[in-house]
């Protein structure tokens, strides 16, 4: 049994629940953060902050609860396929903001 | 050569079955099921991905759209994606319990992450119940007998009906690994787990897309 690979006899249940306490408090910072960032001029920086922490959570869901952090490197490839399609997307959006 | 092939696919599935078996460069000890798992949600994701898009795209290009937040019930939405997240915690610890071959764990978690399920999915039929009486309807949308753009409420039930949707396969498909882990087939040692790994994935996923779709269609 290798430490670099999946634990047949179940990994850190703490760990767990440390990344779930994690989840729920960045959720709470979350829900604050329309109220903290209210108004027209305030709109970027609440946007450029939901979107940061909503991605934080997902990656975290995806490393810990998904596994992918005792994977190995190809399926970590597979599961980051879809983030070209976002890559592609700030490309474009690039394209229209300095064309 | 035929005999050849045979007793490649043989040792194909003697290695699937020993746990401790010659790991495979570039997957690991990865079952076949867990790499076609994982290649579906790349390809779900993307298709998400491509909702996501066009909902940001005809939101940035509409002067008229109203604040998702004054429609949206957001305290409601929160209980329900702490629910989720809550379901996940449950999830990863009945694939624990298939691991240390615990049927009373498997079974234990595997029903609290079927009731977190089917609670997020009363609140989306509250939800949709209550919106669908305001006006916000698929195809027309008005407020308080005002009509706003028609594209909120088209987005809003493309989006988070895709999502429940999944919600729903995934509560019938942890129903039917429900029923096996209450037979003990999970629980017999070796790979038995990975069906509950599974199934696990495809959960973990739903999750993680409802943070995404949460931040986008309620709180921005």
């Amino acid at each position: 049994m290798t430490d670099s690979h999946e634990d047949k006899h179940g990994n850190d249940v703490g760990t767990y629940v440390t990344v779930f306490l994690v989840l729920a408090f960045l959720t709470v910072i979350e829900l604050y953060v329309p109220d903290v960032y209210s108004g027209p001029e305030r709109q970027h920086p609440k946007m450029l902050l939901l979107v940061f922490l909503a991605v934080a959570k997902a990656l975290i869901v995806a490393y810990f609860f998904m596994h992918l952090k005792w994977e190995k490197k190809w399926l970590k490839w597979i599961a980051i396929m879809p983030v070209y399609m976002g890559l592609f997307t700030i490309l474009l959006m690039l394209e229209s903001i300095y064309r | 050569m035929s005999t050849a092939h045979s007793t490649t696919a043989d040792s194909a599935i003697d290695t699937s079955h020993d746990h401790e078996a010659e790991e495979c460069p570039h997957f690991g000890q990865a079952t076949g099921g867990k790499i076609a798992m994982w290649m579906f949600i790349a390809q779900d994701g993307m298709s998400f991905g491509g909702l996501l898009l066009a909902y940001g795209i005809l939101r940035i290009t509409s002067a008229d759209w109203p604040i998702p937040a004054e429609i949206l019930g957001i305290h409601l939405t929160a209980i329900a994606t702490f629910l989720l997240i809550c379901s996940s915690l449950s999830m990863v610890m009945a694939v624990d319990g298939a691991k240390q071959q615990n049927k009373a764990k498997t079974v234990r978690w595997l029903l609290v992450t079927i009731l977190g399920g089917f609670s997020f999915l009363g609140i989306q039929a509250y939800e949709y119940t209550h919106l669908v009486g305001e006006g916000i309807t698929f195809t027309t949308s008005t407020w308080k007998g005002q009509p706003i753009n028609n594209l909120f409420g088209s987005t809003f039930y493309a989006v988070t009906g895709f999502h429940g949707l999944h919600v729903t396969a995934g509560v019938i498909y942890l129903l039917c690994i429900f029923k096996g882990a209450m037979a003990g087939k999970y629980t017999q040692g070796g790979i038995s787990y990975s069906h509950v790994e599974l199934v696990g994935l495809f959960w973990h996923f739903v999750d993680l897309v409802w943070i995404l779709v949460f931040t986008l269609i309620y709180l921005l």
